[in-house]
Protein backbone atom coordinates (compact mmCIF):
# COMPACT_ATOMS: atom_id res chain seq x y z
CA UNK A 1 0.00 0.00 0.00
CA UNK A 2 2.91 2.35 1.19
CA UNK A 3 4.49 1.68 -1.92
CA UNK A 4 1.93 2.13 -4.08
CA UNK A 5 1.29 5.94 -2.94
CA UNK A 6 4.85 6.23 -2.99
CA UNK A 7 4.95 5.41 -6.80
CA UNK A 8 1.49 7.88 -7.52
CA UNK A 9 3.01 10.80 -5.36
CA UNK A 10 6.11 10.16 -7.84
CA UNK A 11 4.19 9.98 -10.86
CA UNK A 12 2.31 12.78 -9.96
CA UNK A 13 5.60 14.96 -9.35
CA UNK A 14 6.51 13.67 -12.92
CA UNK A 15 3.54 14.62 -14.24
CA UNK A 16 3.95 18.28 -12.50
CA UNK A 17 7.32 18.35 -13.41
CA UNK A 18 6.73 21.20 -16.05
CA UNK A 19 4.55 23.40 -13.87
CA UNK A 20 6.64 23.30 -10.90
CA UNK A 21 10.01 24.14 -12.86
CA UNK A 22 8.32 26.94 -14.55
CA UNK A 23 6.55 28.25 -11.34
CA UNK A 24 9.89 28.63 -9.20
CA UNK A 25 12.03 29.59 -12.42
CA UNK A 26 9.86 31.80 -14.19
CA UNK A 27 6.90 33.15 -11.85
CA UNK A 28 8.61 33.08 -8.46
CA UNK A 29 12.59 33.91 -9.04
CA UNK A 30 11.45 36.94 -11.40
CA UNK A 31 8.47 38.16 -8.67
CA UNK A 32 11.32 38.47 -6.22
CA UNK A 33 13.65 40.17 -8.63
CA UNK A 34 10.96 42.62 -9.79
CA UNK A 35 10.28 43.49 -6.19
CA UNK A 36 14.20 43.63 -5.09
CA UNK A 37 14.70 45.73 -8.63
CA UNK A 38 11.40 47.95 -7.30
CA UNK A 39 14.07 49.12 -4.38
CA UNK A 40 16.49 50.30 -6.50
CA UNK A 41 17.37 52.35 -9.25
CA UNK A 42 18.86 49.83 -12.14
CA UNK A 43 21.01 51.32 -14.78
CA UNK A 44 21.98 48.71 -17.63
CA UNK A 45 25.68 49.78 -18.91
CA UNK A 46 27.73 48.05 -22.08
CA UNK A 47 30.48 47.26 -19.77
CA UNK A 48 29.25 45.84 -16.51
CA UNK A 49 25.88 44.67 -17.69
CA UNK A 50 22.67 45.89 -14.65
CA UNK A 51 24.25 47.87 -12.19
CA UNK A 52 21.81 48.33 -9.48
CA UNK A 53 22.08 50.33 -6.08
CA UNK A 54 19.82 49.87 -3.16
CA UNK A 55 17.16 52.92 -2.54
CA UNK A 56 14.74 51.78 -0.54
CA UNK A 57 11.05 52.85 -0.73
CA UNK A 58 12.49 55.92 -2.92
CA UNK A 59 10.52 54.78 -6.24
CA UNK A 60 7.63 54.13 -4.68
CA UNK A 61 7.54 57.88 -2.87
CA UNK A 62 8.71 59.34 -6.24
CA UNK A 63 5.46 57.40 -7.74
CA UNK A 64 2.91 58.59 -5.06
CA UNK A 65 4.03 61.73 -3.95
CA UNK A 66 5.82 63.43 -7.13
CA UNK A 67 5.03 61.55 -10.31
CA UNK A 68 1.56 63.01 -11.07
CA UNK A 69 1.22 61.32 -13.81
CA UNK A 70 0.78 57.76 -12.47
CA UNK A 71 -1.48 59.21 -9.65
CA UNK A 72 -3.62 60.64 -12.21
CA UNK A 73 -3.51 57.40 -14.46
CA UNK A 74 -3.62 55.01 -11.65
CA UNK A 75 -6.95 56.75 -10.20
CA UNK A 76 -8.63 56.77 -13.75
CA UNK A 77 -7.90 53.33 -14.37
CA UNK A 78 -9.51 52.59 -11.21
CA UNK A 79 -13.14 54.63 -11.88
CA UNK A 80 -12.92 53.32 -14.69
CA UNK A 81 -13.07 49.79 -13.25
CA UNK A 82 -15.33 50.37 -10.92
CA UNK A 83 -17.40 51.69 -13.60
CA UNK A 84 -16.96 49.27 -16.36
CA UNK A 85 -17.31 45.47 -14.27
CA UNK A 86 -20.39 46.28 -12.45
CA UNK A 87 -21.79 47.34 -16.48
CA UNK A 88 -20.16 44.70 -17.78
CA UNK A 89 -21.33 42.19 -15.30
CA UNK A 90 -24.80 42.82 -15.31
CA UNK A 91 -25.17 43.45 -18.99
CA UNK A 92 -23.77 39.98 -19.89
CA UNK A 93 -26.35 38.41 -17.06
CA UNK A 94 -28.84 40.33 -19.31
CA UNK A 95 -27.96 39.16 -22.47
CA UNK A 96 -27.66 35.40 -21.02
CA UNK A 97 -31.08 35.92 -19.68
CA UNK A 98 -32.34 36.60 -23.07
CA UNK A 99 -30.30 34.09 -24.93
CA UNK A 100 -31.17 31.76 -22.22
CA UNK A 101 -34.36 30.33 -23.98
CA UNK A 102 -34.59 28.93 -27.03
CA UNK A 103 -35.57 30.54 -30.55
CA UNK A 104 -34.35 30.92 -33.83
CA UNK A 105 -31.27 33.10 -34.75
CA UNK A 106 -30.14 32.27 -31.17
CA UNK A 107 -26.84 30.72 -32.06
CA UNK A 108 -26.14 33.19 -34.49
CA UNK A 109 -26.17 36.01 -32.05
CA UNK A 110 -24.43 34.01 -29.52
CA UNK A 111 -21.75 33.70 -31.79
CA UNK A 112 -21.73 37.63 -32.46
CA UNK A 113 -21.57 38.79 -29.00
CA UNK A 114 -18.79 35.88 -28.71
CA UNK A 115 -16.79 37.19 -31.64
CA UNK A 116 -14.74 39.95 -29.94
CA UNK A 117 -13.19 37.50 -27.65
CA UNK A 118 -11.42 36.01 -30.51
CA UNK A 119 -10.23 39.10 -32.41
CA UNK A 120 -9.41 41.37 -29.60
CA UNK A 121 -5.93 42.82 -29.42
CA UNK A 122 -3.60 45.81 -28.51
CA UNK A 123 -3.41 47.29 -31.39
CA UNK A 124 -6.81 46.78 -32.91
CA UNK A 125 -8.30 48.03 -30.17
CA UNK A 126 -6.46 51.40 -30.48
CA UNK A 127 -6.54 51.46 -34.35
CA UNK A 128 -10.16 51.35 -33.66
CA UNK A 129 -10.45 54.16 -30.62
CA UNK A 130 -8.25 56.61 -33.21
CA UNK A 131 -11.09 56.03 -35.69
CA UNK A 132 -13.50 57.07 -33.78
CA UNK A 133 -15.23 53.67 -34.06
CA UNK A 134 -14.97 52.66 -30.29
CA UNK A 135 -18.75 54.06 -29.63
CA UNK A 136 -21.91 54.35 -32.27
CA UNK A 137 -22.20 57.88 -33.69
CA UNK A 138 -25.51 58.30 -32.16
CA UNK A 139 -24.28 58.86 -28.34
CA UNK A 140 -22.21 62.00 -29.93
CA UNK A 141 -25.02 63.16 -31.96
CA UNK A 142 -27.66 62.69 -29.13
CA UNK A 143 -25.64 65.05 -27.17
CA UNK A 144 -25.34 62.53 -24.47
CA UNK A 145 -21.97 63.43 -23.50
CA UNK A 146 -22.81 67.15 -23.38
CA UNK A 147 -25.35 66.26 -21.01
CA UNK A 148 -23.56 64.59 -18.52
CA UNK A 149 -20.75 67.54 -18.75
CA UNK A 150 -23.70 69.97 -18.13
CA UNK A 151 -25.74 68.04 -15.50
CA UNK A 152 -23.28 65.73 -13.48
CA UNK A 153 -20.85 66.62 -10.74
CA UNK A 154 -17.28 66.08 -12.42
CA UNK A 155 -16.27 62.85 -10.46
CA UNK A 156 -19.56 61.02 -11.70
CA UNK A 157 -19.36 63.03 -15.23
CA UNK A 158 -16.01 61.88 -16.02
CA UNK A 159 -16.33 58.15 -15.61
CA UNK A 160 -20.10 58.12 -17.57
CA UNK A 161 -18.65 60.22 -20.23
CA UNK A 162 -15.99 57.41 -20.55
CA UNK A 163 -18.28 54.65 -20.76
CA UNK A 164 -20.47 56.03 -23.59
CA UNK A 165 -17.43 57.24 -25.39
CA UNK A 166 -15.96 53.53 -25.19
CA UNK A 167 -19.67 51.71 -24.85
CA UNK A 168 -18.43 49.56 -27.89
CA UNK A 169 -14.69 48.19 -26.88
CA UNK A 170 -16.46 47.81 -22.72
CA UNK A 171 -18.74 45.59 -24.19
CA UNK A 172 -16.66 43.59 -25.98
CA UNK A 173 -14.78 42.09 -22.84
CA UNK A 174 -17.94 40.97 -22.02
CA UNK A 175 -17.88 37.97 -24.41
CA UNK A 176 -16.68 35.10 -21.64
CA UNK A 177 -18.78 36.05 -18.93
CA UNK A 178 -22.19 35.67 -21.46
CA UNK A 179 -20.88 32.50 -21.89
CA UNK A 180 -20.36 31.41 -18.64
CA UNK A 181 -23.88 33.01 -17.37
CA UNK A 182 -25.62 30.90 -19.93
CA UNK A 183 -23.88 27.70 -18.98
CA UNK A 184 -25.03 27.95 -15.52
CA UNK A 185 -28.79 28.96 -16.42
CA UNK A 186 -29.03 25.97 -19.18
CA UNK A 187 -27.91 23.85 -16.23
CA UNK A 188 -31.06 24.90 -14.08
CA UNK A 189 -33.42 22.28 -13.60
CA UNK A 190 -36.79 23.45 -15.60
CA UNK A 191 -38.78 21.64 -12.54
CA UNK A 192 -37.54 23.90 -10.18
CA UNK A 193 -39.45 26.70 -12.03
CA UNK A 194 -42.31 24.39 -12.66
CA UNK A 195 -42.63 23.43 -8.66
CA UNK A 196 -42.58 27.09 -8.09
CA UNK A 197 -45.17 28.51 -10.76
CA UNK A 198 -47.42 25.52 -9.33
CA UNK A 199 -46.70 26.46 -5.72
CA UNK A 200 -47.99 30.38 -7.31
CA UNK A 201 -44.62 32.11 -8.12
CA UNK A 202 -45.03 34.81 -10.49
CA UNK A 203 -42.30 35.25 -13.37
CA UNK A 204 -40.35 37.97 -11.33
CA UNK A 205 -40.69 36.02 -8.29
CA UNK A 206 -39.18 32.97 -10.05
CA UNK A 207 -36.40 35.27 -11.02
CA UNK A 208 -35.26 36.71 -7.74
CA UNK A 209 -35.87 33.40 -5.96
CA UNK A 210 -34.23 30.83 -8.25
CA UNK A 211 -32.60 32.31 -11.11
CA UNK A 212 -30.53 34.92 -9.68
CA UNK A 213 -29.16 32.79 -6.90
CA UNK A 214 -28.11 30.50 -9.09
CA UNK A 215 -26.30 33.26 -11.14
CA UNK A 216 -25.37 34.58 -8.05
CA UNK A 217 -21.40 32.42 -7.32
CA UNK A 218 -20.79 33.45 -11.26
CA UNK A 219 -21.30 36.69 -10.64
CA UNK A 220 -18.42 37.19 -8.39
CA UNK A 221 -15.98 34.53 -11.31
CA UNK A 222 -17.19 37.03 -14.23
CA UNK A 223 -16.73 40.44 -11.88
CA UNK A 224 -13.31 38.64 -10.89
CA UNK A 225 -12.17 38.10 -14.25
CA UNK A 226 -13.33 41.18 -16.12
CA UNK A 227 -10.71 42.76 -12.89
CA UNK A 228 -8.17 40.48 -14.39
CA UNK A 229 -8.87 41.11 -17.92
CA UNK A 230 -9.05 44.94 -18.18
CA UNK A 231 -6.07 45.08 -15.47
CA UNK A 232 -3.79 43.17 -17.78
CA UNK A 233 -5.09 44.41 -20.96
CA UNK A 234 -2.52 46.20 -22.89
CA UNK A 235 -4.09 49.50 -23.61
CA UNK A 236 -4.91 49.79 -19.97
CA UNK A 237 -3.39 53.44 -18.97
CA UNK A 238 -0.94 51.94 -16.18
CA UNK A 239 0.76 49.25 -18.43
CA UNK A 240 1.23 51.82 -20.67
CA UNK A 241 2.95 54.01 -18.07
CA UNK A 242 4.72 51.04 -17.50
CA UNK A 243 5.76 50.12 -20.50
CA UNK A 244 7.38 53.38 -21.34
CA UNK A 245 8.98 53.64 -18.08
CA UNK A 246 10.86 50.68 -18.82
CA UNK A 247 13.18 52.53 -21.51
CA UNK A 248 12.97 56.10 -20.00
CA UNK A 249 16.86 56.40 -19.28
CA UNK A 250 15.52 58.70 -16.44
CA UNK A 251 13.72 56.41 -14.21
CA UNK A 252 14.29 52.75 -15.86
CA UNK A 253 13.68 48.88 -14.76
CA UNK A 254 13.51 49.80 -11.43
CA UNK A 255 10.96 52.11 -11.23
CA UNK A 256 8.90 50.60 -14.16
CA UNK A 257 8.98 47.79 -11.49
CA UNK A 258 7.53 49.65 -8.71
CA UNK A 259 4.97 50.95 -10.72
CA UNK A 260 3.52 47.45 -11.32
CA UNK A 261 3.82 46.61 -7.95
CA UNK A 262 1.82 49.19 -7.05
CA UNK A 263 -0.88 48.40 -9.19
CA UNK A 264 -0.75 45.13 -8.78
CA UNK A 265 -1.29 45.28 -4.68
CA UNK A 266 -4.43 47.80 -5.72
CA UNK A 267 -6.00 45.27 -8.40
CA UNK A 268 -5.61 42.59 -5.70
CA UNK A 269 -7.24 45.16 -3.04
CA UNK A 270 -9.64 45.61 -5.70
CA UNK A 271 -10.41 41.65 -6.03
CA UNK A 272 -10.80 41.26 -2.38
CA UNK A 273 -13.21 44.00 -2.06
CA UNK A 274 -15.28 41.93 -5.15
CA UNK A 275 -14.82 38.86 -3.13
CA UNK A 276 -16.35 40.53 -0.11
CA UNK A 277 -18.83 42.33 -1.69
CA UNK A 278 -19.98 38.91 -3.59
CA UNK A 279 -19.64 36.17 -0.35
CA UNK A 280 -21.67 33.76 -0.89
CA UNK A 281 -24.04 34.27 2.12
CA UNK A 282 -23.61 32.11 4.85
CA UNK A 283 -25.79 29.18 5.77
CA UNK A 284 -28.79 29.77 8.60
CA UNK A 285 -28.19 27.51 11.26
CA UNK A 286 -31.47 26.44 13.11
CA UNK A 287 -31.44 28.17 16.13
CA UNK B 1 -38.72 27.06 -20.69
CA UNK B 2 -40.01 25.48 -23.43
CA UNK B 3 -43.21 27.87 -23.28
CA UNK B 4 -43.93 30.09 -26.78
CA UNK B 5 -43.71 33.64 -25.57
CA UNK B 6 -46.19 36.23 -26.71
CA UNK B 7 -45.26 37.63 -30.23
CA UNK B 8 -45.00 40.89 -29.08
CA UNK B 9 -42.57 39.80 -26.59
CA UNK B 10 -40.60 37.60 -29.21
CA UNK B 11 -40.34 41.04 -31.81
CA UNK B 12 -39.07 42.90 -28.96
CA UNK B 13 -36.50 40.66 -28.14
CA UNK B 14 -35.55 40.45 -31.50
CA UNK B 15 -35.75 44.05 -31.27
CA UNK B 16 -33.23 44.54 -28.72
CA UNK B 17 -30.71 41.52 -29.77
CA UNK B 18 -30.45 42.93 -33.10
CA UNK B 19 -29.66 46.76 -31.17
CA UNK B 20 -26.95 45.08 -29.58
CA UNK B 21 -25.49 43.01 -32.08
CA UNK B 22 -25.33 46.52 -34.14
CA UNK B 23 -23.37 48.08 -31.49
CA UNK B 24 -21.22 44.93 -31.44
CA UNK B 25 -20.54 44.54 -34.53
CA UNK B 26 -20.16 48.81 -35.21
CA UNK B 27 -16.59 49.16 -35.36
CA UNK B 28 -16.18 45.90 -37.85
CA UNK B 29 -18.60 47.25 -40.19
CA UNK B 30 -16.73 50.51 -39.82
CA UNK B 31 -13.40 49.11 -40.38
CA UNK B 32 -14.91 46.86 -43.89
CA UNK B 33 -16.60 50.34 -45.03
CA UNK B 34 -13.99 52.93 -44.29
CA UNK B 35 -11.21 49.91 -46.06
CA UNK B 36 -12.93 50.42 -49.59
CA UNK B 37 -12.88 54.34 -50.00
CA UNK B 38 -11.58 56.35 -51.87
CA UNK B 39 -10.17 59.29 -51.08
CA UNK B 40 -13.00 61.62 -52.70
CA UNK B 41 -15.31 59.17 -50.70
CA UNK B 42 -13.48 59.93 -47.54
CA UNK B 43 -13.53 63.21 -48.12
CA UNK B 44 -17.58 63.12 -48.67
CA UNK B 45 -19.51 63.89 -45.66
CA UNK B 46 -22.53 62.49 -47.53
CA UNK B 47 -21.00 58.69 -47.95
CA UNK B 48 -21.32 56.92 -45.16
CA UNK B 49 -21.45 52.98 -45.50
CA UNK B 50 -20.95 52.07 -49.34
CA UNK B 51 -18.28 53.55 -51.14
CA UNK B 52 -19.74 55.00 -54.57
CA UNK B 53 -16.50 53.11 -56.14
CA UNK B 54 -15.13 50.57 -54.01
CA UNK B 55 -11.84 51.01 -54.00
CA UNK B 56 -9.36 47.96 -53.94
CA UNK B 57 -5.81 49.88 -54.22
CA UNK B 58 -6.37 50.56 -50.13
CA UNK B 59 -5.81 46.39 -50.07
CA UNK B 60 -2.89 46.69 -52.56
CA UNK B 61 -1.39 49.32 -50.59
CA UNK B 62 -1.69 47.74 -47.02
CA UNK B 63 -0.41 44.30 -48.70
CA UNK B 64 2.86 46.04 -49.46
CA UNK B 65 3.07 47.56 -46.26
CA UNK B 66 2.19 44.54 -43.89
CA UNK B 67 4.30 42.59 -46.25
CA UNK B 68 1.82 40.29 -45.90
CA UNK B 69 2.55 36.83 -47.01
CA UNK B 70 5.47 36.95 -45.36
CA UNK B 71 4.63 38.77 -41.56
CA UNK B 72 1.38 35.91 -42.16
CA UNK B 73 3.31 32.98 -42.21
CA UNK B 74 5.94 34.49 -38.97
CA UNK B 75 2.41 35.33 -37.41
CA UNK B 76 0.83 31.71 -37.59
CA UNK B 77 4.39 30.40 -36.07
CA UNK B 78 4.39 32.63 -33.31
CA UNK B 79 0.86 31.59 -32.86
CA UNK B 80 0.83 27.84 -33.35
CA UNK B 81 4.03 26.72 -31.94
CA UNK B 82 3.48 28.08 -28.20
CA UNK B 83 -0.18 27.23 -28.80
CA UNK B 84 0.53 23.66 -29.25
CA UNK B 85 3.58 23.25 -26.33
CA UNK B 86 0.80 25.13 -24.01
CA UNK B 87 -1.92 22.57 -24.75
CA UNK B 88 0.61 19.48 -24.58
CA UNK B 89 1.91 20.85 -21.04
CA UNK B 90 -1.24 21.60 -19.58
CA UNK B 91 -2.74 18.45 -20.46
CA UNK B 92 0.07 16.45 -18.55
CA UNK B 93 -0.32 19.36 -15.22
CA UNK B 94 -3.92 19.01 -15.19
CA UNK B 95 -3.98 15.02 -15.16
CA UNK B 96 -1.21 15.15 -13.24
CA UNK B 97 -3.41 17.39 -10.79
CA UNK B 98 -6.61 15.56 -10.81
CA UNK B 99 -5.14 11.63 -10.53
CA UNK B 100 -2.05 11.76 -9.30
CA UNK B 101 -2.16 13.72 -5.89
CA UNK B 102 1.56 14.20 -4.29
CA UNK B 103 2.43 15.77 -0.86
CA UNK B 104 1.72 19.48 -1.51
CA UNK B 105 -0.51 19.33 -4.71
CA UNK B 106 -3.21 21.09 -2.95
CA UNK B 107 -1.34 23.79 -1.96
CA UNK B 108 0.42 23.97 -5.82
CA UNK B 109 -3.07 23.37 -7.45
CA UNK B 110 -3.90 26.48 -5.53
CA UNK B 111 -0.75 28.69 -5.91
CA UNK B 112 -1.21 27.72 -10.15
CA UNK B 113 -4.66 29.29 -9.38
CA UNK B 114 -3.64 32.44 -8.06
CA UNK B 115 -1.10 32.81 -10.73
CA UNK B 116 -3.67 34.03 -12.76
CA UNK B 117 -4.08 36.80 -11.29
CA UNK B 118 -1.04 38.26 -11.15
CA UNK B 119 -0.69 41.10 -13.82
CA UNK B 120 2.04 39.94 -16.68
CA UNK B 121 3.50 43.27 -16.23
CA UNK B 122 5.23 42.34 -12.64
CA UNK B 123 6.98 39.66 -14.42
CA UNK B 124 7.22 41.16 -17.54
CA UNK B 125 11.04 43.29 -16.33
CA UNK B 126 12.67 40.02 -14.59
CA UNK B 127 11.49 37.97 -17.40
CA UNK B 128 13.21 40.03 -19.81
CA UNK B 129 16.61 40.16 -17.80
CA UNK B 130 16.53 36.53 -17.87
CA UNK B 131 16.02 35.99 -21.24
CA UNK B 132 18.50 38.47 -21.90
CA UNK B 133 21.16 36.34 -19.87
CA UNK B 134 19.89 33.21 -21.65
CA UNK B 135 20.43 35.04 -25.23
CA UNK B 136 17.17 33.68 -25.91
CA UNK B 137 15.20 36.93 -26.92
CA UNK B 138 14.44 38.16 -30.31
CA UNK B 139 13.02 34.85 -31.63
CA UNK B 140 10.26 32.58 -30.36
CA UNK B 141 12.34 31.04 -28.02
CA UNK B 142 10.77 33.77 -25.95
CA UNK B 143 7.23 32.72 -25.60
CA UNK B 144 7.70 28.78 -26.55
CA UNK B 145 9.81 28.30 -23.04
CA UNK B 146 7.42 29.81 -20.64
CA UNK B 147 4.49 27.72 -23.07
CA UNK B 148 7.11 24.33 -22.37
CA UNK B 149 7.10 24.86 -18.61
CA UNK B 150 3.02 25.80 -18.25
CA UNK B 151 3.86 29.65 -17.67
CA UNK B 152 1.89 31.19 -21.00
CA UNK B 153 -0.76 32.79 -21.77
CA UNK B 154 -3.48 31.90 -19.47
CA UNK B 155 -1.68 28.96 -18.74
CA UNK B 156 -3.73 28.49 -15.15
CA UNK B 157 -6.96 28.21 -17.36
CA UNK B 158 -6.27 25.34 -19.29
CA UNK B 159 -4.57 23.42 -16.72
CA UNK B 160 -7.96 23.62 -14.86
CA UNK B 161 -9.38 22.79 -17.75
CA UNK B 162 -7.68 19.72 -18.43
CA UNK B 163 -7.96 18.77 -14.74
CA UNK B 164 -11.89 19.51 -15.01
CA UNK B 165 -11.66 16.55 -17.99
CA UNK B 166 -9.56 14.92 -15.76
CA UNK B 167 -11.61 14.05 -13.26
CA UNK B 168 -14.64 12.92 -15.15
CA UNK B 169 -12.77 9.98 -16.89
CA UNK B 170 -14.38 6.95 -14.75
CA UNK B 171 -11.29 5.78 -12.43
CA UNK B 172 -11.70 2.49 -13.04
CA UNK B 173 -11.08 2.49 -16.66
CA UNK B 174 -7.55 3.58 -15.28
CA UNK B 175 -7.24 1.60 -12.95
CA UNK B 176 -8.30 -1.83 -14.46
CA UNK B 177 -5.26 -0.46 -17.21
CA UNK B 178 -3.16 -0.22 -14.13
CA UNK B 179 -3.84 -3.87 -12.80
CA UNK B 180 -3.31 -5.14 -16.08
CA UNK B 181 0.24 -3.82 -15.82
CA UNK B 182 0.14 -0.78 -18.02
CA UNK B 183 2.58 2.78 -16.79
CA UNK B 184 1.11 5.65 -15.88
CA UNK B 185 2.45 6.90 -19.35
CA UNK B 186 0.87 4.66 -21.40
CA UNK B 187 -2.26 4.84 -19.14
CA UNK B 188 -2.30 8.80 -19.71
CA UNK B 189 -1.62 8.11 -23.78
CA UNK B 190 -3.82 5.43 -24.56
CA UNK B 191 -6.75 6.46 -22.26
CA UNK B 192 -6.61 10.11 -20.99
CA UNK B 193 -5.41 11.66 -24.23
CA UNK B 194 -8.14 10.55 -26.34
CA UNK B 195 -11.12 11.16 -24.08
CA UNK B 196 -9.93 14.50 -23.66
CA UNK B 197 -9.78 15.47 -27.19
CA UNK B 198 -12.42 17.97 -26.87
CA UNK B 199 -10.35 19.56 -24.16
CA UNK B 200 -7.03 19.69 -26.44
CA UNK B 201 -8.97 21.29 -29.28
CA UNK B 202 -10.60 24.25 -27.06
CA UNK B 203 -7.11 24.99 -25.08
CA UNK B 204 -5.09 24.69 -28.69
CA UNK B 205 -7.54 27.35 -30.24
CA UNK B 206 -7.62 29.52 -27.25
CA UNK B 207 -4.44 29.32 -26.60
CA UNK B 208 -3.34 30.49 -30.38
CA UNK B 209 -6.04 32.81 -30.33
CA UNK B 210 -4.07 34.68 -27.77
CA UNK B 211 -0.98 34.44 -28.83
CA UNK B 212 -1.79 35.79 -31.86
CA UNK B 213 -3.16 39.03 -30.43
CA UNK B 214 -0.55 39.45 -27.40
CA UNK B 215 1.84 42.67 -28.36
CA UNK B 216 2.58 43.93 -24.60
CA UNK B 217 5.05 40.85 -24.25
CA UNK B 218 5.97 39.90 -27.75
CA UNK B 219 6.73 43.35 -28.32
CA UNK B 220 9.26 43.60 -25.96
CA UNK B 221 10.43 39.93 -26.17
CA UNK B 222 10.86 39.73 -29.65
CA UNK B 223 12.22 43.15 -30.58
CA UNK B 224 13.19 43.63 -34.44
CA UNK B 225 14.06 39.68 -34.33
CA UNK B 226 10.40 38.37 -35.14
CA UNK B 227 7.57 40.22 -36.01
CA UNK B 228 3.64 39.49 -36.31
CA UNK B 229 0.74 41.03 -37.68
CA UNK B 230 -0.91 43.05 -34.97
CA UNK B 231 3.01 44.12 -34.21
CA UNK B 232 2.99 45.32 -37.68
CA UNK B 233 -0.07 47.55 -37.38
CA UNK B 234 1.65 49.21 -34.61
CA UNK B 235 4.31 50.24 -37.43
CA UNK B 236 1.94 50.52 -39.69
CA UNK B 237 2.81 54.14 -40.58
CA UNK B 238 6.63 53.93 -40.14
CA UNK B 239 6.26 50.95 -42.56
CA UNK B 240 4.16 53.34 -44.94
CA UNK B 241 6.54 56.27 -45.03
CA UNK B 242 9.13 53.78 -45.94
CA UNK B 243 7.21 52.30 -48.91
CA UNK B 244 5.39 54.99 -50.20
CA UNK B 245 7.85 57.70 -49.57
CA UNK B 246 7.42 62.00 -49.69
CA UNK B 247 3.61 61.66 -50.83
CA UNK B 248 2.32 65.43 -50.63
CA UNK B 249 -0.93 65.97 -47.73
CA UNK B 250 -4.16 65.22 -50.09
CA UNK B 251 -1.91 63.17 -52.69
CA UNK B 252 -3.07 59.47 -53.19
CA UNK B 253 0.39 58.41 -51.54
CA UNK B 254 -0.23 60.18 -48.21
CA UNK B 255 -1.35 57.72 -45.31
CA UNK B 256 -5.66 57.68 -44.47
CA UNK B 257 -8.04 56.19 -42.69
CA UNK B 258 -8.93 54.17 -45.70
CA UNK B 259 -5.56 52.43 -45.90
CA UNK B 260 -5.07 51.87 -41.97
CA UNK B 261 -8.18 50.21 -41.95
CA UNK B 262 -7.41 47.85 -44.92
CA UNK B 263 -4.35 47.07 -43.02
CA UNK B 264 -6.68 46.79 -40.23
CA UNK B 265 -8.49 43.90 -42.09
CA UNK B 266 -6.22 42.44 -43.71
CA UNK B 267 -4.51 41.94 -39.99
CA UNK B 268 -7.52 40.43 -38.35
CA UNK B 269 -8.99 38.79 -41.29
CA UNK B 270 -7.17 35.56 -40.34
CA UNK B 271 -8.78 35.46 -37.44
CA UNK B 272 -12.45 36.05 -38.52
CA UNK B 273 -12.19 33.52 -40.81
CA UNK B 274 -10.86 30.64 -38.20
CA UNK B 275 -13.56 31.81 -35.94
CA UNK B 276 -16.07 31.22 -38.89
CA UNK B 277 -14.89 27.74 -39.13
CA UNK B 278 -14.17 26.81 -35.89
CA UNK B 279 -17.02 28.98 -34.02
CA UNK B 280 -18.92 26.02 -32.78
CA UNK B 281 -16.06 25.29 -30.46
CA UNK B 282 -14.94 28.41 -29.27
CA UNK B 283 -18.25 29.23 -28.24
CA UNK B 284 -19.01 25.88 -26.94
CA UNK B 285 -15.98 26.18 -24.39
CA UNK B 286 -16.96 27.22 -21.28
CA UNK B 287 -19.97 24.96 -21.15
CA UNK B 288 -17.36 22.68 -21.02
CA UNK B 289 -14.99 23.79 -19.17
CA UNK B 290 -16.87 23.00 -15.96
CA UNK B 291 -16.38 26.40 -14.21
CA UNK B 292 -20.57 25.86 -13.43
CA UNK B 293 -20.20 22.86 -11.41
CA UNK B 294 -21.70 19.91 -12.40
Amino acid sequence: MTLKHLRRALTGLAFNLPWLAGFVLLTVFPLVRSFLLSLAEVKITNTEGIVTKDVGLANYAWAFVTDTEFVTALLSSLQHLLVAVPVIVIFACLIALMLSSSFPLRGLFRTLFFLPVVIMSGPLIRELSSQGASTIPQIEKYGILAFLRDWMPGFLADPLSWLFSQLILILWFSGVQILVFLAALQKLDPAMNEAASIDGANAWERFWKITLPTLKPLMLVNALYTIVQMSTFSENEIILLITSNLFNVATGFGYASALAWSQFAVTTLLLGLCVWLLRPARERRPE
Amino acid sequence: MKRLRPLGLRIALYAVLAGIAYVYLYPLLFMVATSFKSLTDLLDPMVQWLPRQPDVANFTRAWVVLNFPTTLTLTLLAALLPALAQTLVCALVGTGFARYPFPGSRLAFVLMLVVFILPPQVLLIPRFLVFKDLNLLGGLASTVVPALLAQGIGASLFILLFFQFARMIPKSLEESALVDGAGAAKVFLRITVPLMAPAFLIAFLFSMVWYWNETAQSGLFFGDGWTTLPLQIDRFTAAFEKHYPGGATGSVDKINEAVRMAGLLLATAPLLALYAVMQRWFVQSIDKAGITGE
